[in-house]
């Protein structure tokens, strides 16, 4: 069993061709702009949309353990929640989701498989995602080893905070890494994400360059300076990297983080990815191929 | 005997029509015309009298030549007159009693109107519908199109007719009459040579309305074009069609003439006669893009909203490299044009070439909705079985309307049926009465209490018994409209092109059509399919509810059971490829499709096949049925075609398009499929949507049309419909304006999962 996010269809900015990405529970990072915030712990996570609310508070009369309760507003108590899910099936306004699922590897196997089609099509496959997969190491493991069984093309997008060990364990059934390089300053890094750049960096590293694909969400105040990007750059080229993706900033997750009654510090304007086209030109003189967006 | 009234809306009609040229005095004269000549050759055949009244109405009331027009045709239609559908007038001999009551209000005089009352009472015993309407519609179980409070509508017309227009421009008007005379002479044939003697009457007429405009013209060019109608017009009259713009003349003043609205496989038609006039220097590929395009907004001015229709590509053309010449132009005049008719088909296969396919995608991306693709690999197999024909026909199929499939210049397949199988759930659900308006609608069927359902299957059983009733009365409604039809008409200029009713010298619906077809529409597909895997899932599998406590809810309009409507709403839908609901999507779809074809065949009838198409009949009938165990409310919209419900599409594109694939198309006469795509997602990621839609055609997808509109576009235009006034949306079986549409199927079409 591992605790699944979400399963998305059709995802056409995790990889090569037409993929499914699951995305797996658990992070050890905690980046504020982060898009999926609902990923960062491993059991599943209440959410609750206050515009749908309307305060019958027939949730916290049905829960049986007294997980919810409206003192003076909304509040879920994640210790005393069971995920038995009571709440969000009685919630007449859909404004409830438990969001994280424990999943048989062979469930989430088949449903990749729906779509096998599309992907011989396409040389397509799937991506595994987050959070961080490698945090739930042992069902991770078996789930690429499965995909692999399937002849699945494997690709994972991970933060690279964790150590070699189990990154030498999984290697063999990932045919492509999504090598998440948000920023080349170690301190800053630790400071604002909690990552452990000497482990990132021993990790990437390790890995065979062709397999991976760097990837920077270019974020505001953070590492959008040109220095910070040259830096991803050149550090790229120095491994031997030939493809990063420069992401540009957007703002999609922040409901996600009201939903979670967390404040979203990083609330930019959505950046137009026109700003990141010189990169592409920066990039050549790396050879490095960058890609604005995923 | 009571009198059925059929006054009312009798077709789907969204585009605005181009009002009439002439002065209501005038086709109000036309009209007494029409009347008198049917009633003075009472007693003559229906051949004679159906010549006689055509002389009154053609070549009169062809229109004026605009300032553009490169070809010569423009009709118009009064509410009194012959023709096929509904879409512009009637079948047969008609009177659309709706828009006589409107004309009558444009008169002056009350001496003038009580003249429009008149023609409405004579009209009463003599349209041709109305005499059909009598014999089928009765208060319970059948009513006309469209009164949406029936579970079952019939209708008479004559829709889809898609000619031989081949034989038409490689024989020209002499070979025809020829060809016509060599025939033993019967009083059929010797109409259809006074027909073609009237065709020849409307091309004399049009080469007055040119020299009328070349007169009124001051512009050197324009003379010159109209110089080069004129001559055309002059050389088909005595010889077959030597040129493009002759051959093209030709057509379509022959489609004006039988009344036809959807045209077909033209790049078989006119390709080669391009391809000769480019080869030869008559022609560059600029001229007959603008000569293409003049035929675009001809059609476009015709104004039928569901039908238009103009079909390139596919297998069982001779001439493939012609076909394609002719192709590419429209492909580039249908991105130019955005109009919502033609609406243009693409049929294509593994073998269209790539340049093609992708001048389609690029076609669909800007935002047209056309072409709407139809995938031959899966058709002409499946046309093949499901019409019980040979290859070489079935490769001759052809979408007309909203999508029903006929073989061109060989059967008739107008869907004069249509059945709302929600509707007939209910009546399983409540002892044959419909909760509604509490008519009981079951006719001879027993229908049990809800307590003697045991099993699923027993209620399933029920269902489909009640399913079974109505299906006889679908093929003897289908097959008396043909009866009454062939007894009052014989559709000459429609016979003409159509095998074999000269060589048979019998009239069209007299035995002289090869195939003699027929549709079913069935409606509300998905919601009866999904409110059965509720029943099952909940009443039986997991005996949670009771099915009276189910249907308790449903009849409260789930008001004061919101717990239990959620519980269904969160059930696996149809659309999110899940192999148990979808399955008993599939089992419905083949119980209802192989019902309605088995029919046909013991009938005797060519084919009788359902389509699972759409207008928005799913809207308006919607309205009139009460909740369901889908978990939809009373009066909500109904499922589109065999697309989800609104809304219940959560998994993706890949999801839905599984789902989609899933029905073997060999059970039906054609399904629609739509699918919203944003205007980023067709852009950004076109590669990989190309691989996806080549993945679903590959699985066994039939057909897909492809709306294309960024997300908040239709909010905003309901808002500000000024904004948007060539805002295209694929409705199902048509496209239209989405700001001239009612505002109930504008939140349809919104409800749709927009993909992104």
């Amino acid at each position: 069993m591992i605790n699944v996010s979400n399963i998305e269809k059709f995802a056409t900015h995790d990889g090569p061709g037409i993929r499914t990405t699951v995305f797996l529970k658990g992070c050890p990072l905690h980046c504020p702009w982060c898009a999926n915030p609902e990923t960062w712990t491993v059991s599943p996570v209440l959410m609750h949309n206050s515009g749908k609310c309307i305060h019958c508070q027939t949730c916290a009369k049905i829960c049986p353990y007294q997980a919810i309760s409206f003192v003076p507003s909304f509040h879920w108590d994640p210790a005393l929640c069971h995920h038995c899910g009571q709440c969000v099936d009685h919630c007449l306004q859909n404004a409830l989701t438990l969001n994280g699922q424990p999943m048989e590897i062979r469930d989430i196997v088949q449903e990749v498989l729906k779509d096998k089609d599309y992907y011989d099509m396409s040389h397509g496959g799937v991506t595994v995602s987050g959070g961080e997969p490698f945090v739930q190491f042992e069902g991770f493991l078996q789930l690429i080893q499965a995909f692999k069984k399937e002849n699945l093309h494997v690709a994972v997008e991970t933060t690279g905070s964790y150590p070699l060990e189990l990154l030498k364990q999984a290697e063999p059934y990932i045919d492509l890494f999504l090598f998440d390089v948000k920023h080349t300053d170690a301190k800053k890094l630790k400071e604002v994400t909690g990552g452990n750049w000497e482990q990132i960096i021993i990790n990437l590293s390790y890995l065979d360059p062709k397999k991976v694909i760097s990837r920077t969400p270019v974020i505001p105040t953070f590492n959008d300076d040109p220095e910070t990007l040259r830096s991803i750059l050149e550090l790229d080229a120095r491994l031997g990297i030939q493809q990063a993706n420069f992401l540009p900033y957007h703002s999609m997750g922040k409901t996600k983080w009201e939903q979670l009654h967390k404040t979203y510090l990083y609330d930019f304007p959505m950046m137009d990815p026109a700003q990141l086209t010189p990169y592409i030109e920066l990039g050549k003189q790396y050879h490095v191929e960058v890609k604005i967006g995923g | 005997m009571k009198r059925i009234r059929i006054d009312g809306a009798q077709n789907v009609e969204v585009s605005v029509k181009i009002p009439c040229e002439k002065s209501p005095l005038e086709q109000l004269e036309i009209m007494e015309a029409y009347t008198q000549a049917h009633k003075e050759s009472e007693g003559s055949s229906k051949a004679q009298r159906e010549i006689r009244c055509l002389k009154t109405i053609f070549p009169v009331l062809f229109r004026h030549i605009e300032d553009g027009d490169l070809i010569a045709g423009r009709l118009d239609f009064l509410p009194i007159g012959f023709g096929s559908v509904t879409s512009i007038g009637g079948v047969g001999h008609y009177c659309v009693f709706h828009k006589l009551r409107a004309f009558k209000d444009t008169l002056e005089t009350p001496e003038q109107k009580a003249r429009v009352d008149i023609l409405y009472d004579y009209w009463m015993d003599h349209d041709v519908k109305a005499i059909y309407c009598q014999d089928v519609l009765n208060e319970d179980t059948t009513g006309r199109f469209i009164d949406c409070t029936y579970p079952f509508m019939a209708t008479a017309r004559l829709s889809g007719m898609m000619l031989d227009y081949k034989k038409l421009v490689n024989l020209g008007i002499p070979g025809l009459m020829r060809l016509i005379g060599a025939q033993p002479q019967n009083d059929f044939i010797q109409a259809c040579m006074e027909a073609m003697h009237l065709f020849v009457q409307v091309i004399d007429r049009q080469i007055e309305l040119v020299e009328q405009a070349y007169q009124e013209s001051e512009d050197r060019k324009r003379k010159e074009e109209l110089q080069q109608m004129r001559f055309d017009l002059l050389f088909i009259k005595d010889h077959k069609p030597e040129t493009f713009r002759q051959a093209l003349q030709l057509f379509w003043l022959y489609a004006l003439c039988a009344g036809c609205i959807n045209y077909g496989r033209m790049d078989i038609v006119l390709g080669p006669f391009l391809k000769h006039d480019i080869d030869t220097g008559i022609l560059d590929e600029e001229q007959a893009y603008r000569i293409v395009k003049s035929l675009w907004k001809m059609i476009e001015n015709r104004r039928t909203t569901v039908n238009g229709r103009i079909i390139v590509g596919g297998q069982g053309r001779e001439d493939v490299e012609a076909c394609d010449l002719f192709t590419r132009i429209c492909l580039r005049v249908c991105k130019d044009t955005r109009y919502v008719e033609p609406q243009f088909t693409l049929r294509f296969d593994q073998n269209t070439p790539a340049d093609i396919m992708d001048m389609a995608y690029e076609c669909i991306a800007s935002g047209a909705t056309y072409p709407t693709l139809y995938n031959d690999d899966v058709n002409v197999p499946a046309v093949q079985y499901a019409m019980r024909v040979d290859r070489k026909t079935a490769e001759q199929y052809v979408p007309f309307g909203c999508g029903e499939f006929v073989i061109q210049g060989q059967s008739v397949g107008t869907p004069n049926t249509l059945l709302n199988l929600v509707k007939i759930m209910q009546l399983a659900l409540n002892e044959g009465y419909d909760p509604m308006d509490h008519v009981y609608r079951a006719g001879p069927v027993k229908v049990k209490p809800l307590s003697s359902f045991q099993a699923f299957d027993d209620f399933y059983n029920q269902y489909k018994e009640l399913l079974n009733f109505y299906f006889d009365l679908s093929v003897y409604c289908q097959r008396h409209s043909y009866e009454v039809m062939n007894q009052e008409v014989s559709f000459l200029f429609t016979s003409i092109l159509m095998d074999d009713c000269i060589h048979r010298q019998k009239a069209l619906l007299d035995g002289g059509v090869r195939i003699l077809g027929g549709t079913n529409e069935t409606y509300g597909n998905i919601n009866a399919s999904d409110a059965l895997y509720a029943i099952k899932t909940l009443v039986y599998d997991q005996k949670k509810y009771s099915l009276k406590q189910l249907n308790q809810a449903a009849l409260a309009d789930y008001r004061g059971y919101e717990q239990l409507q959620k519980e269904i709403l969160d059930l696996p839908k149809y659309g999110n490829d899940n192999p148990d609901v979808d399955e008993m999507a599939n089992d419905l779809y083949e119980f209802v499709a192989k019902g309605i074809r088995q029919r046909g065949i013991d009938e005797g009838m060519g084919y009788y096949l359902i389509v699972i198409s759409n207008n928005q009949t799913n809207t308006d009938w919607g309205h009139q049925t009460d909740a369901s165990l889908d978990g939809r409310n009373r009066g909500v919209y109904m499922n589109p075609a065999n697309n989800p419900q609104g809304g219940a599409a959560r998994s993706g594109p890949t999801a839905v398009l599984n789902s989609l694939s899933l029905f073997k198309a060999k059970y039906h006469g054609g399904s629609v499929q739509n699918i919203k795509f944003t205007p980023r997602m067709m852009h950004q990621d076109k590669e990989k949507v190309k691989l996806l839609f080549q993945t679903y055609f590959k699985k066994g997808g039939c057909q897909l049309m492809v709306t294309v509109v960024d997300h908040g576009v239709l909010e905003d235009a309901q808002i500000h419909p000024e904004k948007y006034p060539d805002l295209i949306v694929r409705v199902a079986g048509y496209s239209a304006v989405f700001v001239n549409l009612t505002k109930d199927v504008q939140d349809e079409l919104l409800s749709r999962t927009l993909y992104d």
